[in-house]
């Protein structure tokens, strides 16, 4: 039975127990800001009853537990929400940036100043013999130039800020899982059943919001009270006491486990929407301005300026200043050596076909490649689709096939003469009864170096760098047929055969049929060949060298960093084992030259104005193949026409470039071009480059205004002062729907760039929005945590009376029984 | 719920946030006049805005074109008006010139006045806009020394030089040129080769080298003309009796039926001479000295033999002997042209007669021997109007997105095609007396085969008819200068029929002569542009008996002048009218892209511009709402249970 002591004890414990309500409420009231803490109660339970000849007679309170008011399912909420705020919040700091430099709004940016370039030509259509008006239309190209430098190194500065960015989000993730698995292990090791961390707990919560506004990820407790923390995508950041890292380099997100031996394994986090938060935000628009894209913000820019320049460019070529070039002239452009190599198609299993996204060729997937029966032993149709594939891709890499002819196979060689034509050489062999293919064969490679015999008079143009082999069926060409093709590798150049008479046997059983072949599915050598001008191919095909291998580019010898079996291959410029330099494939716009057929006029002009020849010189630019070609081909040309053997205009290549050298008593001037090389070469063009950050105008023109092409030299050579007519078509470039960009897509140049702004803003527009709602959504769920979990100080103070109170009547229960020690004490 | 003191504190802020950047977003754009301030704002409307601003540029830089265009075509139209203006003065002056009551003189003192006129149509024509010169095509700028204007007077009409004539003992061997002698800019002429109408030296003759030259003339943009060989004697005809083999003329015998006279008075060599013209291709004329004048009908050698009595009759060859008389070729161009033969040796250029550097070419150092020879100067002839603009482009104006108005035309297609220039020079000659290309006699002939004393012709006052002579005199004005042959016709009353003298003037290079079917004989040079004739009686009387009077033949030329200048007012009317509605096009342009230019100044303001009321009821009403959510929030955060322990 209790006695007064026992009711002292019930005061005690009751003081004590009301004492820690107060500190309990009083930590609630100083954490009332602390972010991410969780309100604490102290919870009263009775104590331990003693049985009574009555019943049990209660012992008073005692402090239970202290317990945190947390809303479980509101916290993971918020994590969520706040890892979705924090993407677009990266998204919209960043598209912020990104407007600016479109920064369309005001004016006085691309728009305005396209405008202003093409009523610039107009005026000079207008007043083509003022030089004024020359004067302002090269200011024009240069401010439009400079808007385009500007706009294309401020998205330059950009992905560098935002690598920064990138980097210290990944150093805070990479610490907040650090410190997450630590504060695991204090959790786990001190709690038990009724004792929780619940500082620490707050503490690790709020680390793992802040984690979640990073990347987006998920996390559950274990019966440990350690959390387990995994990426969207199912990467494990933290377990336990453990953390894993994530690592920004090469402008590339990683992963980073170790293995058993200790060695780092990184693998790439590529899509930046699963990865979610201010990483995956930031990664998102860094992709929208990374370089070599096409689809993105910057590679649309860099089309607007590559089309633009392409289409002022052909134009200008075409026409005439007011003065004729009286000086040495240099092609703006540079016949860079491209990166080549070569491969054979495999034709064991050519019919099988690769799926799109198999091969990335400088990081750009390569679509479906369809597999085609092999024929002869080359596997011309896979060839023909591998060609077309690479080349949509848009990888900086222009694949190309080489022209084969292959007759049919030859049972039985008639004798007699036979006379025809390759490409314009004459080929003339009597056929003897005991010749075989081979003979002929050697027949008409004779004839062949007989025709580009470099002494003969006049000298033969262009030479045909056609061979012919004799087919064994491996080869291309049916068992004993005739094979003809380009000796240079990746020349499409197109093969003509003419002359051949059905009606004489003798020509009749060579198998050959007069037809123009060009390089298609059914007439190229199975080769296929590669040029980057760039100088890179760096082509990656799963992990091993098996889908290499179909294009014969497996072995890991190809490069120096080529590695057997790894499906990787890189290999530059400096491995070519082909002679690329200054080949025509160097050109920015190689792909725009038209050499089946393409010619460009070169009229020529005494010093004293005369013509030198009443005709202008067309100079062929078939089969041209590298910039000597044309070098010859002009020279050559030029000779023909005049007949004295030192040209009047000498071509010559200097630094990859092409050079046209009048001698002092000449001068030249151009008269159409239909093989676009004058574009490609950069001579009398008006801009150079072929980028946003590229864009220039030409020095020829931009130092002598006279050299600015409004004109078009007449059918008589005469060039007029006030000549508008280039000036005229170049003008109705402005509103041309066909213009192409890179990707083939046809727009106007207005239209392609509106496009991007219009998408730029609505991107960025539609991620304010977002970001408003999610703000709000973040609020009412921050408020609705509060309720369960906030500090109200109204309710804490409330409590805190009621608390004292009950401590004030605890204490007076001691006062009772101290009077009632006493009575008692009094009797004795 | 429970509501927390940081659930207030988030909504107060959150709330006060917005409406500041509301604020500030209205502040903006009242400030800049802009709804949008970058281009997420309102990308949908932001893109048809640039859209709308890149029309704006463009329509007004259209305006300007059609502004500049519009100053083009009406100073074209007020030239080409005041050019009608000349031609009407120049009619009233020819209509009063045709009237008998006027003398020679008279007539002649109108011609300076059509000079003025002349020179007026030359200044209109240079009319310049701007340093502009409207009528040159593309050539509105960049003329020359040589051609100042595009349109210059006393210049030729083209590039041109005259290679000399030549004359060799037909034991010579007269220069000519093979394969690889001749380039003509940069073109190898191929050789010469037969004329087949020479009887000596055919490979030498002008024919055979014109021909040789204009076979490749599309390549060299070079043609050759001929001028036949036209040798003269050195001294006035002997008197004299010329048998067989005496002269010889292109192989055929000249024996008179008469004793020959001094001078040839009687004209009894010519008329032998002439008597054969269709077989020897040679023509006789003597000049007033009496000293004999030969010209081949075309570009043939003159192979003349002669004894030493023919020679001493004739005065021709200067000696007895053989001796072959080779005509000049002249080479014209468009543009100027350059010759080129081998250095030193010169063979091209001796073929031609143009060696030893002393050709007026205006190559500034036609040095000899360094077988080149650049024509680059045009000659000179005095009161011929040349263009030398450019002749097949006109100037145009962008007013849409491909399309174009011309507003200057070439000079060539609106004055040089009218003949204005033409029309005016030759009423100029024709006031003078001079240069008449064709008459119609005024008396009619009932039957033109009978002799002259018939008394059958049909003639009015046949019986003045004499036996005596008249002269033709025919100007080639493709020389410089002008080169006169003059014929003489043999009229003898007794023996010859009006059909014979016909075919005699016929004979006459260059000169057509016929009666027509009503009885009227006609005479016209062959080529108007480049012959023009003249003619005397001297003692026939037979100009005047078939009516062609010197007064006679001056006012059908310049009745002529009347229908050329009516013509030439047609073409400018033609012109003129043109230009007036491609004016109208221009307003009628213009009127259009001024309201389209409102409209979408209009439209691109609802676009981007701010509404300006809008933006300050919006500001007004969230100033309001600041203040409210301030004072809420202000009396919120007073109430606290702390402030009652």
């Amino acid at each position: 039975m209790g006695g007064v002591s026992s009711i002292l004890n019930i005061a005690k414990e009751a003081l004590l127990a009301h004492q820690m309500s107060i500190g309990v409420a009083g930590h609630n009231v100083a954490n009332v800001d602390t972010p991410g803490y969780t309100r604490q109660t102290l919870d009263l339970t009775t104590s331990i009853s003693s049985p009574e000849a009555v019943g049990f007679l209660g012992n008073g309170v005692r402090g239970q537990k202290i317990s945190r008011h947390y809303d479980q399912f509101m916290v993971q909420r918020l994590v969520d929400q706040n890892s979705e705020t924090g993407n677009l919040e990266a998204k919209q700091q960043a598209l912020r940036l990104v407007e600016t430099s479109f920064n369309e709004a005001p004016g006085m940016a691309v728009n305005e100043l396209l405008s202003e370039f093409w009523n610039g030509w107009q005026t000079l259509t207008n007043n083509a013999e003022l030089l004024s008006s020359r004067v302002s239309v090269v200011q024009q190209s240069e401010l439009l130039s400079d808007q385009f430098h500007i706009m294309s190194s401020e998205l330059d500065r950009l992905r560098g800020d935002i690598g920064i960015s990138i980097q210290s989000a990944v150093n805070d993730v990479n610490s907040l899982t650090k410190q997450i698995a630590k504060l695991n292990a204090q959790i786990s090791g001190t709690e038990t059943d009724v004792r929780q961390q619940n500082d620490l707990r707050d503490q690790r919560d709020v680390m793992v919001k802040e984690l979640g506004q990073l990347m987006e990820i998920n996390y559950f407790e274990v019966d440990s009270g350690a959390y387990t923390i995994l990426l969207a995508d199912g990467h494990t950041l933290a377990e336990n006491n453990e953390s894993w890292s994530v690592d920004w380099s090469d402008n590339k997100l990683q992963w980073i486990s170790r293995n058993s031996e200790g060695r780092d394994i990184r693998s790439d986090l590529k899509d930046p929407e699963v990865l979610g938060g201010k990483i995956g935000g930031w990664i998102e628009v860094f992709d929208q301005i990374a370089i070599g894209q096409p689809e993105n913000y910057v590679g649309r820019l860099d089309a607007m300026a590559n089309a633009l320049i392409r289409e002022v460019n052909q134009q200008h070529s075409q026409g005439v200043g007011l003065v004729r070039f009286s000086e040495v002239l240099t092609g703006a452009e540079t016949a860079t050596t491209p990166a080549l190599l070569e491969g054979t198609v495999n034709a064991t299993n050519a019919f099988e076909t690769i799926a799109a996204g198999t091969i990335t060729i400088n990081g750009r997937e390569i679509g479906q490649i369809n597999g085609g029966i092999a024929s002869n032993g080359a596997a011309m149709a896979k060839t023909y689709n591998a060609a077309q594939a690479i080349n949509e891709a848009i990888a900086g890499v222009n694949a190309k096939m080489t022209t084969q002819v292959s007759g049919n196979a030859i049972t039985a060689l008639t004798p007699g003469a036979i006379d025809f034509t390759i490409n314009g050489a004459n080929i003339n062999y009597t056929v003897l009864g005991t010749d075989t293919v081979d003979d002929v064969v050697a027949a008409i490679n004779a004839d062949i170096l007989t025709y580009n015999d470099p002494t003969a008079v006049p000298e033969n143009i262009p030479k045909i760098t056609i061979e012919a082999v004799r087919g064994d069926g491996t080869n291309g060409g049916a068992f004993d047929s005739i094979i003809l093709r380009n000796s240079n590798t990746g020349d499409e150049s197109r093969i003509i055969i003419d002359g051949i008479d059905t009606t004489i046997a003798s020509e009749n059983n060579l198998g050959l049929a007069n037809n123009e072949y060009t390089a298609d599915a059914t007439h190229n050598t199975g080769t296929l060949t590669l040029f980057a001008p760039e100088g890179v191919i760096n082509i990656e095909a799963g992990t091993s060298d098996d889908f290499l291998a179909h294009f014969g580019l497996d072995g890991g010898l190809l490069s120096a960093t080529d590695d057997a079996d790894d499906g990787k291959l890189y290999f530059e410029t400096t491995d070519n084992t082909l002679s690329a330099s200054v080949s025509l494939q160097g050109y920015d716009y190689a792909s725009e030259l038209q050499t089946d057929g393409g010619s460009f006029k070169i009229w020529l002009y005494n010093n004293d104005g005369t013509l030198a020849l009443p005709s202008p010189v067309e100079v062929s630019m078939e089969r041209a193949y590298d910039l000597y070609d044309v070098a010859d081909a002009i020279n050559i040309s030029i000779t023909n026409a005049s007949g004295i053997t030192t040209p009047w205009v000498q071509a010559s290549v200097f630094a990859s470039k092409l050079v046209l050298t009048p001698d002092e008593d000449h001068q030249f001037a151009f008269g159409g071009d239909t093989s676009n090389f004058l574009a490609t070469a950069g001579i009398n063009t008006f801009f150079t480059g072929d980028s946003a950050n590229t864009i220039g105008t030409n020095e020829t023109v931009e130092e002598s205004l006279e050299y600015l092409a409004a004109g078009t030299i007449n059918d008589n050579g005469e060039i007029f002062t006030g000549d508008q007519s280039n000036a005229l078509l170049l003008t109705n470039i402005q509103r041309d729907e066909y213009v192409r960009f890179t990707g083939n897509t046809t727009n106007t140049l207005d239209g392609h760039y509106n496009g991007l702004v219009a998408q730029i803003g609505l991107d960025s527009n539609t991620v304010n929005r977002n970001l408003e709602s999610s703000t709000l959504v973040t609020n009412q769920m921050e408020a609705m945590r509060d309720s369960t979990s906030g500090v109200s100080l109204d309710e804490e103070m409330a409590n805190l009376i009621k608390f004292q109170h009950a401590y004030t009547a605890a204490a007076k229960l001691i006062t009772a029984s101290d009077e009632m020690m006493q009575s008692l004490l009094q009797t004795i | 719920m429970r509501t927390t003191l940081n659930t207030i504190y988030n909504m107060i802020q959150t709330n006060l946030n917005n409406i500041t950047s509301d604020m500030a977003t209205i502040n903006g754009q009242i400030s800049s006049g802009r709804q949008m301030s970058k281009i997420s704002d309102n990308p949908v409307n932001l893109v048809s805005a640039l859209g709308m601003r890149s029309s704006l540029a463009e329509l007004q830089q259209y305006q300007n074109n059609l502004i500049y265009g519009e100053s083009l075509i009406t100073a074209s139209e007020s030239s080409l008006s005041q050019m009608k203006e000349q031609i009407t003065e120049a009619k009233v002056m020819t209509i009063q010139a045709i009237n008998s009551a006027l003398t020679d003189e008279d007539r002649s003192n109108m011609a300076p006045v059509i000079r003025n006129l002349i020179e007026q149509t030359t200044i209109l024509g240079n009319t310049q806009i701007n340093g502009k010169y409207i009528f040159g095509g593309y050539r509105t700028a960049g003329y020359s020394e040589q051609e100042p204007t595009p349109f210059v007077a006393d210049l030729v009409s083209d590039y041109q030089i005259s290679g000399s004539a030549m004359d060799t003992a037909d034991t010579g061997t007269p220069s000519t040129f093979t394969a690889g002698d001749l380039k003509i800019n940069g073109i190898d002429i191929p050789a010469a080769v037969g004329d087949g109408i020479s009887t000596i030296f055919t490979d030498a003759s002008a024919a055979a080298k014109a021909v040789a030259i204009n076979s490749v003339t599309d390549q060299t943009g070079v043609s050759a003309e001929v001028t036949p060989p036209m040798p003269t004697g050195s001294a006035p005809v002997s008197a004299g009796t010329l048998v067989a083999g005496d002269l010889v003329i292109n192989g055929i015998n000249i024996v008179p039926g008469a004793a020959i006279i001094d001078q040839d008075d009687d004209n009894t060599l010519i008329n032998a001479i002439n008597a054969e013209i269709a077989t020897t291709g040679v023509a006789a004329a003597k000049d007033s000295n009496g000293v004999l004048q030969l010209k081949a009908v075309d570009g043939r050698n003159i192979h003349v033999v002669t004894t030493a009595n023919g020679e001493a009759i004739s005065r021709f060859n200067g000696a007895a002997s053989g001796h072959v008389y080779i005509g000049r070729i002249q080479l014209h161009s468009d543009r100027s042209f350059m010759l080129e033969t081998t250095p030193t040796s010169e063979e091209g250029l001796i073929a031609l007669g143009l060696d030893g550097g002393t050709a007026v070419t205006g190559e500034q150092t036609d040095a000899a021997g360094d077988g080149k020879l650049s024509v680059i100067t045009i000659l000179r002839d005095e009161g011929n109007i040349r263009y030398t603009g450019d002749r097949e482009n006109n100037l145009d104006i962008k007013v849409g997105k491909n399309s174009t108005i011309t507003v200057a035309k070439n000079g060539q297609d609106t004055i040089m095609d009218s003949g204005i220039f033409s029309a005016l020079t030759t009423l100029e000659d024709y006031l003078l007396g001079s240069n008449y290309t064709q008459v119609t006699g005024t008396s009619q002939a009932t039957a033109t085969a009978v002799t002259l004393d018939s008394g059958a012709t049909g003639f009015d006052n046949e019986d003045q008819l004499a036996t005596g002579s008249f002269s033709i005199t025919v100007k080639d004005h493709e020389h410089n200068p002008a080169e006169d042959f003059t014929v003489s016709v043999p009229v003898d009353i007794t023996t010859d029929t009006l059909a014979d003298i016909a075919a005699r003037i016929n004979d006459i290079p260059n000169i057509t002569a016929r009666w027509n079917v009503d009885g009227f004989l006609e005479i016209e040079t062959s080529n108007p542009d480049r012959y023009t004739m003249s003619m005397a009686d001297a003692g026939s009387n037979f100009l005047e008996v078939v009516g062609i009077t010197a007064q006679e033949l001056q006012f059908q030329a310049l009745n002529q002048s009347l229908t050329d200048l009516d013509d030439a007012m047609t073409g400018l009317t033609t012109h003129i009218s043109d230009f007036g509605s491609r004016a109208n096009r221009i307003d009628v342009q213009s009127q259009i892209y001024t309201n389209l230019e409102i409209a979408t100044q209009e439209n691109l303001s609802t676009q981007q511009d701010t509404d300006m009321i809008d933006a300050f009821m919006n500001l007004k009403a969230k100033e309001v709402a600041y203040q409210a959510a301030l004072s809420a929030a202000s009396k919120t955060m007073q109430l606290s249970l702390v402030d009652y322990l």
